[in-house]
Formats: structure tokens, sequence, C-alpha cells
């Protein structure tokens, strides 16, 4: 009875562990050849987010005018 | 009779004279905030000050080329990944303003910030450590002095030749004129162009006006508003995410949306 509500809080951490609440990633979990990029509206709006890996500036660029339209 | 009249007269001219006597100094403001280094856009700005009050504006676009205005430019990252993506410069028709009245003991204030919004409060105190350092700017032998304010740790370089306390944007209350400063990392960058003191320059003291159906905000409040705003950034990038799910969003924080934001 004892291992079987030990393996159960186990499980239970760990499934929590897995439950990711936002889209958002922390910075150690990126990996480090993604590039990062913040973006300027020029009406005071700005931001950042990381590029996937093997992208370029031109696709950085099409994501800045995405969130500066939206 | 005359002679007393005429006296009086000469006197209470010079009197007002000296009253009104003011200075303009022009500095070059780079704000790279979000950047991550000192490398951002480059705007100008002014400090039109007499002896009672100053009156500061940058991102004005009556003071900027209207090519540059409207480029598109990119900062790079100090280790060449990535950048900063500046769709235009922030600028508008009657910029982002200061303006302080020492007697009063009031700084009226608006940024643009999608649109203008503007703040009225008490004087911010400084507490400001005066160091031994100095160096010449310009033909003004500057003092070093340091603060922290509302989040950010402040060096400003000083010259007790114009012993007025005002400077750029709201950095006061030191016994000279500020001609130069900046942040930890110079995510905010000030320095000095040129001054003209005292000046016949037709640029004044202006007041500043809230625009029609629109208030002053208490500080406490705009503080509310950039939360606002930080909430907004990260509702619309979370919509921008649909359409590019590979891309990583970061939450937007405050110390890299504002210069004040404690």
């Amino acid at each position: 009875m004892k291992k079987l509500i030990m393996l159960s809080v186990i499980g239970i951490l760990t499934l929590s562990s897995f439950n990711v609440k936002d889209f958002t990633l922390k910075k150690e979990k990126v990996n480090l050849q993604m590039e990062v990029w913040s973006y300027n509206c020029g009406d005071g709006r700005t931001g950042s987010f990381y590029m996937p890996e093997g992208s370029n500036y031109f696709g950085a660029l099409r994501v800045a005018y995405a969130l500066c339209e939206a | 009779m005359k002679k007393i009249f005429l006296l009086l007269t000469l006197f209470t001219t010079i009197y007002s004279f000296s009253q009104l006597q003011k200075g303009i100094a022009y500095y070059g403001y780079i704000n790279a905030l979000s950047n991550g280094n000192a490398n951002g856009p480059d705007s100008n700005a002014y400090l039109v000050f007499n002896k009672e009050q100053s009156y500061y504006v940058t991102a004005k676009d009556s003071l900027e080329k209207a090519e540059k205005i409207n480029e598109q430019r990119t900062y790079g990252n100090k280790d060449g990944n990535g950048g900063s993506i500046h769709l235009g410069l922030k600028v508008s028709p009657q910029g982002d303003q200061v303006g302080y009245h020492i007697k009063k003991n009031t700084m009226w204030s608006n940024l643009y910030y999608v649109k203008q919004i503007y703040i009225k409060e008490a004087t911010p105190k400084m507490d400001w450590k005066i160091e031994k350092e100095t160096k010449k700017i310009g033909s003004f032998v500057c003092k070093k002095a340091t603060t922290k304010f509302r989040g950010r740790n402040y060096t400003a370089w000083f010259t007790s030749d114009i012993a007025l306390p005002f400077g750029p944007w709201k950095l006061n209350g030191l016994p000279g004129l500020i001609l130069e400063a900046y942040d930890t990392d110079k995510h905010i960058y000030w320095y000095f162009k040129s001054l003209e003191y005292p000046t016949e320059n037709k640029e004044n003291v202006k007041f500043i006006k809230t625009e029609k159906g629109t208030d002053f905000l208490t500080y406490d409040e705009f503080k509310l508003f950039q939360k606002e705003q930080q909430n907004k950034t990260t509702e619309k990038q979370r919509i921008v995410h649909k359409k590019f799910p590979d891309v990583i969003f970061i939450d937007p924080k405050l110390p890299e949306m504002f210069i004040e934001f404690e």
C-alpha cells in the first residue's frame, strides 16, 4: 500500500513537470543555435522572439511585421 | 525724478532679462532597451532652460530627417546571433517631452506608446552621489555623479559652469547642467552635441498640454498602463504564434519596454 502511494506521488510529480502552461519557453530550454530577435514597431511597441534553427533575417522580418500589424 | 525713473526702468529691464536668460543644450539620444546592447536608434533631443524651468524633447518628427523616420533598420546583437529590427524611427508631432518647474516642484511629461500618454507628478527626487572623477565634454569640465532611478542605475556628467539642476529627460537635481548620461550597459544614452548659453534661440520653454479628451495620469496610473501594454503584447504574440508555430516568443519585460519601470 505504502509503495503504491509513493509510486502515485512520483507519478503525479512527473506528470505535472510535463504540464507546460504557456507556449513561451525559458531561455535555458532554447537551442543555442536559435537566433534571438527583437522588434520595434516605431510606435513604442517592442518585444522579442527566438527564430528556429536554419531561419534567416527575412524570416525574422516577416515575424516582426506580423507582430506590428497584429 | 526723471533720472530715478530711468534708473528704475533700466534696473527692471536688466532684472527681467537675467530672469528670462535661457540656454539650449542639444543631445543625441540612443534608446537600445530591447537590443540587449548599446546599439540602437539615435534620435535628436534638446533641452531648453532658464533659471526656473526646463523643457526637454526627443522623438519629435521635425527633429529628424524624413528618410530616417521611415527607414527600416536592424542592429546586430553583440555575438552576431540575431539582432533588433526597427520598423521605422519612433517619432510623433509633439515628441516625447518633459517639462520641469522648480518652484512648482512638478514634472509634466508625455511619451508616445501607441498613443500619447501624459503624466503629471511631483518632481522625482534623485539621490545623487557625486564622484571625484572628471572629464571634459566639449569645452566644459564635467563631474561624474551616479544614482538609481526607477529601476536603472544612471551615471551623469554635469558641469558646474551652468549651475542649474536640469538634465535630459527626468534627470534633475545636480548642482549643474547634465551634459551626458547613461544607464548601465548604455541601453539608454544621452550624449552631448552642443550648448548655447545664453541664447537668443527661438525655441522656448514650453508647457505640455494634453490632447483633447485626455488627462494627465499619475505615475501610479502610468504603471498600470505599462502593465496593460505588457499584457497586450503577450496576447498579440500569442495570436502571431499561431501563424509561426516554430517561433518561440519571449514574454515581454517592462525594462525592455520602458525607460522607467519601478
